[in-house]
């Protein structure tokens, strides 16, 4: 067991969402080329909720993606693709024995981690958070290879420190999920794919009959966040706005990076298939992408000086409504689209 | 290839992650490229939250050594929880965790209790009796 060295050749790419990345990276290996804004497109990366009654870190709930694993569960679904996801083991042992299975028989292998314990990330960024994606390619000698799409590099991890990520306790955890591809065809169809796939983005985000959940949810955002100042008083409302802006921009997932995302993804598949209101709707993101990124700017000036916040978060509100608007005329388009 | 994981056991600087960033020119184009777009001025931003952060530990110490609260609070600001996250971790409603933290309560807990406790924490039991 501690002498055999596996070393599967797989390509490592950086990307901006780690389980759009990994997506991608496994359908590389496969040998087709499926770049990570159409896997994110594909699998609905794009979401958002806004859950005030429960509170993470001692702020409100935002979530700007989907349940963990959806994007692979998604785009498989959609492509067409036969791949196995398991979900969690019961024996956390023979979780990692399935894994080396794999690795023996040659398949990459992607699993739902925490990160509170991943050593290879910066203590600042080590959160609670088991939505975490990584794809193990290699072991040797007890020590296994990681590809985190985050990291620039490829990334080692000893078998005791992947068992504690894989069993990782709070909310959503992993219980050791795994995923892998089995086999392709080369005849992908992809243009019924995009079409289910956005199908499926345009629900979550207009039509979901919850007021939480999507543009709905962030027009219920701006208006509390009108209310925090006075409700909460300067120090916690600045706190929990600092909050909102960690969660969207500085972990690179959420707000306008993944705008940005799904607008590369319009972008690309409306070039695939010469389609021009495609092209119009990727327009419409950019901007409202671009949109997002000027309202964390402001916001975080707003977090660091606190001048006059009564006036300042009245200002930021009616920006996310902007924002919203902006997004809604985006899916409303998306919505009578035909392909 | 720069890997050693030993070397996150020291105290790092900051750094931020650079990763895949897709931007969108006003021409129209999406490109991507890899690097940190979001935060160069703003970069207190996160440093506020750890100072918060790092503030509520401070406070919680001293709480728990004056007999305010339990010293649960202070090993659960310590290593990022909240009362949610940890009543994950021990596997008992939010309401009962909260119930633990006033020191009235802590003090009837029983072993197994604080054995659950002490596993969350990663820390051996005596360090959450005798806290000081």
């Amino acid at each position: 067991m501690e002498s055999d060295k596996i070393m599967i050749k797989y390509e490592h790419r950086q990307a901006g969402h780690c389980e759009s990345g990994a997506t991608s990276n496994l359908f590389n290996f496969k040998g087709i080329a499926l770049s990570e804004p159409m896997a994110f497109g594909i699998g609905n990366g794009l979401y958002f909720s806004y859950l005030p009654f429960l509170k993470l870190q001692f702020a409100p709930m935002i979530s700007f993606r989907n349940l963990p694993n959806t994007v692979f569960r998604r785009s498989m679904k959609y492509l067409k693709v036969d791949a196995t996801v398991i979900r969690k083991f019961k024996d956390p042992k023979e979780a990692m024995q399935q894994l080396d299975r794999n690795l023996q028989k040659g398949i990459p292998t992607g699993m739902q981690v925490g990160v509170f314990n991943l050593t290879f990330f910066p203590p600042e960024y080590r959160m609670h958070y088991n939505m975490h994606n990584i794809v193990c390619f290699g072991k040797e000698d007890g020590i296994y290879h990681i590809s985190d799409t985050v990291m620039e590099y490829p990334q080692i991890l000893t078998y005791d420190d992947l068992l504690r990520v894989r069993y990782a306790k709070g909310h959503f955890a992993p219980k050791g999920k795994m995923y892998w591809i089995n086999n392709i065809d080369k005849e992908l169809d992809i243009r019924s794919a995009v079409v289910a796939g956005i199908r499926k983005t345009v629900y979550e985000m207009i039509k979901v009959p919850f007021p939480l959940i999507g543009v709905k949810g962030l027009r219920w955002m701006a208006k509390d966040l009108k209310k925090w100042p006075k409700k909460l008083g300067n120090e916690k409302a600045s706190f929990y706005l600092g909050q909102i802006l960690r969660m969207s921009e500085d972990f690179g997932t959420g707000g306008a990076g993944f705008r940005y995302i799904y607008g590369a993804f319009l972008k690309e598949s409306g070039e695939k298939f010469n389609h021009l209101e495609l092209l119009e709707a990727s327009d419409m993101m950019g901007k409202a992408a671009n949109r997002w990124r000027e309202f964390a700017y402001i916001g975080a000036r707003n977090c660091k000086n606190r001048s006059q916040p009564q006036e300042d978060y009245g200002m930021l509100a009616n920006m996310l409504v902007e924002i919203a608007g902006m997004e809604e005329k985006v899916y409303k388009k998306l919505d009578k689209i035909k392909l | 290839m720069e890997t050693n994981p030993t070397d996150s056991k020291k105290p790092l600087k900051f750094k931020w992650f650079n990763v895949g960033q897709y931007t969108f020119e006003k021409d129209g184009r999406y490109t991507n490229h890899i690097g940190f777009d979001y935060i160069r001025e703003e970069e207190a931003l996160t440093y506020d939250a750890l100072k918060i952060v790092n503030e509520r530990i401070e406070e919680a110490r001293q709480k728990a050594l004056h007999g305010k609260l339990s010293p649960i609070v202070y090993f659960m600001e310590k290593t990022w929880m909240d009362p949610m996250t940890l009543s994950r971790f021990v596997g008992r409603s939010i309401f009962a965790v909260k119930r633990h933290f006033k020191p009235k309560n802590f003090a009837k807990l029983k072993s197994d209790m604080l054995q659950r406790y002490a596993d969350a924490f990663e820390i051996p039991v005596e360090e959450l009796k005798n806290f000081h």
